[in-house]
């Protein structure tokens, strides 16, 4: 780890790898995969050569896939997982070859002939580890809380991914911190991903096509945060024909709604959610209840079209709020707002070009009454623009290169507040803040012979705090001792760094594998939150003259091994991660509302290291997962716990989760889920004492007790009450904490009401048996 | 009205309770730690009996009583060199009758088992409570409460801290109410109380000036007095050289009385 400042190793090898695959006369066969009932494209589908073993190259998320062979004639076999895998013949003897092809989706019952036609071992020898997919099959089939299928909770099941808190979609990542996740949405950070509480997430399952968790190891085209990706992309909609899908729930509604522009060059989707606990609230007769408000809203749009054989484009976009309201005496809203536009283009053969502008806003604004005549408006958020190209080469049947570069502009809106007339308030505005943030990189696939793959990846990435701006230099107690203005677009400060991206998979036979990989990342972005849980309010802080950025290094390794017929998958990995310039807040940190935030922060480090298993039984009529993490997460800061390294809150050392879900008939399924965690590590008092007729706990440590351990079973069925080829409807029934467990989600310390002069420990806990229905019905 | 943006928790809290939370007494083992000397004292602007209490910290669960102490050595130290000394009067308790002026910095030191504590708290100059007045407020459940405001003139151009002690009906609340003027600097400000009231509700409103160091010891008191272990809490910041917990302000008031309408 200690070598990771030569990157010039790296390019020399990607280097020498280069010239050794420009060789011989070459044609190339192309095209797009995809999905033979809906057009949606395929991402990750191998095309191989039956021929040639050990060829393999996947399509990209744009179902793009294109293959440079010695002239000749093969047999192409294009599989992709619950989908019927195809061969076709090909001749490559004299001219390139564009080859579009369709998927038929294998029904999970359909007869086993079929089944054992999907490649189903690339647990096993897929150059990839630390990554979790997860389709909105399996997300739609597992119980969470509310009965609101939400791929944040259960991306919370499997190892190495943990809950930030009872029912919240927050999570963290190999301990991680809560901004150490990078959440996309097509491309687009999504900055605050949940709603109400963060009980739910902003993601509507309904409207998307595929989730990839990168846990570490993730390929070089990704930067910008210390600890994880997730990349979620948006369904592109149905290019054959028109299709309608929705849900009725107790919490929600929504309604999805797809159809193509031109059919088979052109779709678009559209897909929208509400809650309407709010709309009970005006049949109430207590004026102050009616005039009330809380609710959450998202809409999902997307369209692309196909101009000629080589050019596509894609607009996408997102639009989500909260609202809540007292009266007219509080509101305080928040939301997400994101657009991409991205073009294709195939230069070529098979250098596959993608262009994109992203756009992604976050904002939050609260009114109240300020005093007996005046309100007072407050509102802050984040808005960044982003340019980005990326080029994906398909060099030949065994290289596949991906380079590219990308432009952000960050704006930070820390906030103003407009007070009306007579008001005790002065209206005020903090400073917005503007940062640069670039980064280019350069990254090599390689599948050297039939057991060893290489992916080898470098990413340099470079941030510039920029003006308009006032830069502040603090003394040891915080206070200002320099401020220096700087103009528009004036460099305040520049960071920079070269971020490895190392992976090998050696496969030991056919039906195991040992996998390696090593990286760096770097994070110019920070979150500043007061609370553990994270709430709207929250603010996003660029890398500062006094903030550094954070960095994150981790090695790992794993085991990968599929029996009974690639029936189960198991993995093991093993993995040690260091986190430099992690922050903290000074005690009595005000972060509210105050311009020179940064003098409120303390700098320390973290690591953390574990052992994640993995079992998974991905086909048959039982179906599920058992995910185990042995693992520790800890934090060092000069000023907590006088330097002394201690548990982060999130240090669960023993984390599981069972996740079993069984077809009973063909129309009627059953699912369990059951969690089991070591508690979360928290501060309690070691001792009182009065002050001013109180009692006051006096404390010695952080993070030196235990919360309870936490356990839960959440139990779930579905039923598909209606089924023909243009209709199906199906009811959800599910229990959450089913056997009612009273996990703790706080623990207070305080003096007894009962008792007076007594202390007394209080446990809240949550959710116990929340029972939901959904109905569910496409056409 | 900022701390009306406890709102913003409170909403978070209140929603989970609606959503079936629910609250039960736990045992749980703690381990004791070394006692710690508390020193607890606030020196008021003009003449009055200047009180000073020293005694140590106890387990948190224990039923014992708080162990004081009556052979510290308590003096205070005013900044033009005249020097108090203040007299045990049992029960950890030391007095003395001073005659306390704004503007000034006063010391206060304690010697007690070998060991020095000495906190400095400056004496800002008082601020006039003008009026206080009371508006209607129906919240869901609490339908005739009323919302009551203090008023007074914030001194433009300067940093001021402020903390508010409320007795209604007679009883003194134990709520901690404090301010700057952060975002009020040299208005006329009305600040509403934290509680509501009732028509009738005797209040008896004491504003207090108290200097920066003090109002961060409110400001870090504040979170322990929720004793929520969802946030890492840490020790308020006292202003005690030496190592004690507790404080020493100095303060002015003024006071003001009213029956909410």
């Amino acid at each position: 780890m200690k070598n990771f400042n030569s990157p010039r190793l790296l390019l020399w090898i990607l280097l020498l790898i280069l010239p050794w695959c420009l060789q011989a006369q070459k044609f190339t066969v192309s095209g797009n995969i995809k999905d033979a009932a809906n057009g949606e494209d395929l991402i990750g589908a191998t095309v191989s050569i039956k021929e040639l073993p050990g060829t393999g190259i996947a399509s990209n998320v744009y179902g793009f896939y294109a293959m440079s062979l010695p002239a000749g004639e093969y047999t192409l076999r294009v599989q992709y997982l619950g989908y019927t895998a195809q061969e076709k013949h090909i001749d490559l003897r004299k001219n390139n070859l564009t080859l579009p092809l369709e998927l038929q989706a294998s029904d999970a019952v359909l007869a086993e002939v079929e089944i054992r036609s999907e490649r189903t071992d690339q647990n096993v020898s897929k150059n990839e580890m630390g990554v979790v997919r997860l389709s909105p099959k399996d997300i739609k089939a597992i119980p969470v809380i509310f009965g609101e299928p939400d791929i944040l909770k259960t991306i919370q099941l499997m190892p190495g991914v943990q809950s930030a808190g009872e029912g919240n979609s927050g999570f963290y990542v190999r301990g991680g911190a809560a901004d150490h996740n990078l959440i996309l949405l097509d491309e687009a950070p999504v900055y605050n991903a949940s709603h109400l509480l963060g009980f739910f997430s902003v993601f509507n399952s309904d409207a998307l096509k595929d989730v990839t968790l990168y846990k570490g190891n993730m390929p070089a085209e990704y930067g910008g945060r210390a600890s994880s990706v997730l990349d979620i992309r948006m369904k592109e909609g149905n290019n054959k024909k028109m299709s309608v899908e929705g849900g009725l729930g107790l919490i929600a509604s929504k309604l999805t709604l797809e159809a193509p522009i031109v059919k088979d060059k052109g779709s678009f989707m559209i897909a929208a959610r509400r809650t309407y606990a709010d709309l009970f609230l005006k049949l109430s007769n207590v004026e102050s209840v009616r005039k009330s408000h809380l609710y959450f809203y998202d809409i999902n749009l997307k369209a692309n079209y196909q101009l000629g054989s080589r050019d596509r484009i894609f607009a996408s976009g997102y639009f989500g709020k909260d609202d809540f309201g007292l009266r007219d005496l509080f509101g305080f809203n928040w939301g997400n707002a994101t657009a991409t536009l991205r073009w294709n283009h195939i230069y070529g053969e098979k250098l596959f070009s993608n262009t994109s502008a992203i756009f992604s806003n976050y904002q939050y604004n609260i009114h109240l009454q300020a005093d007996s005549v005046s309100t007072l408006a407050i509102n802050s958020g984040i808005r960044d623009i982003n340019l980005k190209q990326d080029f994906g080469w398909f060099l030949n049947d065994r290289n596949m290169v991906k380079f590219g570069a990308n432009i952000i502009h960050h704006q930070f809106i820390p906030g103003t507040i407009e007070s009306g007339a007579g008001s005790s308030y002065n209206s005020m505005a903090l400073d917005n803040r503007f940062a640069l943030e670039g980064s280019a990189y350069l990254q090599d696939s390689w599948t050297l012979n039939s057991v060893l793959g290489i992916e080898a990846g470098i990413r340099y990435s470079w941030f510039d705090y920029i003006g308009a701006g006032t830069a502040y230099t603090f003394d040891e107690a915080a206070n200002v001792i320099a401020e220096k203005e700087y103009d528009k677009w004036e460099s305040i400060k520049q960071y920079s760094g070269w971020e490895p991206r190392l992976s090998a998979c050696y496969q030991l036979n056919s039906k195991s594998s040992i996998k390696a990989s090593l990286n760096r990342n770097y994070q110019y972005m920070h979150l500043l939150s007061n609370s553990t849980t994270g709430t709207p309010t929250d603010i996003w802080m660029p890398s500062t003259n006094n903030i550094q950025p954070q960095i994150a290094d981790q090695v790992a390794l794993g085991y990968f091994l599929n029996f009974a017929d690639n029936q189960f998958e198991f993995s093991a990995e093993a993995y040690y991660k260091r986190m430099k310039n992690m922050i903290d807040y000074r005690n009595g940190a005000d972060l509210f509302f105050n311009g020179t935030v940064e003098s409120e922060l303390v700098y320390g480090d973290g690591r953390a290291y574990g052992l994640e298993l993995l079992l998974r039984k991905k086909r048959g009529r039982f179906t599920g997962w058992v995910s185990y993490s042995l693992s520790r997460t800890l934090r060092k800061f000069d000023a907590v716990n006088e330097g002394g390294e201690y548990p982060a809150r999130q240090d669960r050392i023993h984390d599981l989760a069972v996740v079993g879900m069984y077809d009973i008939t063909p129309r009627w399924n059953f699912s369990a889920t059951w969690v089991f965690n070591t508690g979360d590590a928290a501060t309690f008092p070691s001792g009182s004492y009065e002050f001013e007729g109180r009692n006051i706990p006096y404390y010695t440590e952080r993070n030196g007790y235990r919360f309870p351990d936490y356990h839960r079973l959440d139990l779930g069925t579905t039923f598909i009450a209606q089924k023909t080829k243009r209709y199906e409807s199906s009811w959800n029934f599910s229990v959450y904490n089913a056997y009612g467990r009273q996990n703790a989600y706080a623990i207070n310390f305080s003096e007894s009401e009962r008792h007076p002069g007594q202390n007394e420990a209080t446990q809240i806990a949550l959710f116990r048996w929340v029972p939901s229905v959904m109905w569910n019905f496409k056409f | 009205m900022f701390h009306k943006l406890i709102f913003i928790p409170t909403m978070f809290i209140l929603a989970a309770l609606l959503l079936g939370a629910c609250e039960k007494v736990v045992q749980i083992d703690l381990n004791s730690s070394v006692p710690k000397t508390v020193i607890e004292a606030s020196l008021q602007e003009g003449e009055h009996l200047f009180t000073v209490r020293v005694y140590q910290t106890k387990s948190y669960f224990s039923n014992k009583e708080t162990v004081r102490f009556d052979d510290a050595e308590v003096s205070l130290y005013s900044e033009s060199g005249e020097t108090i000394s203040l007299n045990s009067a049992g029960n950890g308790l030391y007095t003395a009758i001073v005659d306390a002026q704004a503007g000034k910095t006063y010391t206060l030191q304690v010697l007690h088992d070998g060991k020095s504590f000495i906190a400095s708290s400056f004496l800002p100059e008082p601020v006039i409570l003008n009026q206080v007045s009371s508006k209607e407020l129906s919240l869901p459940g609490e339908e005739n409460s009323r919302e009551v405001y203090v008023e007074f003139d914030d001194k433009p151009g300067l940093a001021n801290y402020y903390r508010i002690i409320v007795s209604s009906n007679d009883s003194l609340e134990h709520d901690l109410q404090y301010f700057d003027d952060k975002y009020t600097d040299g208005n006329r400000v009305k600040w509403a109380l934290l509680n509501l009231y009732e028509p009738g509700d005797q209040l008896s409103v004491e504003l207090r000036s108290i200097d920066a160091a003090a109002y961060e010891y409110y400001f870090t008191l504040a979170p322990v007095l929720e004793g929520n272990s969802n946030t890492a809490p840490g020790n308020p910041i006292s202003n005690w050289e030496g190592g004690a917990l507790g404080y020493f302000i100095a303060y002015s008031s003024s006071v003001a009385n009213a029956v909410v309408e």
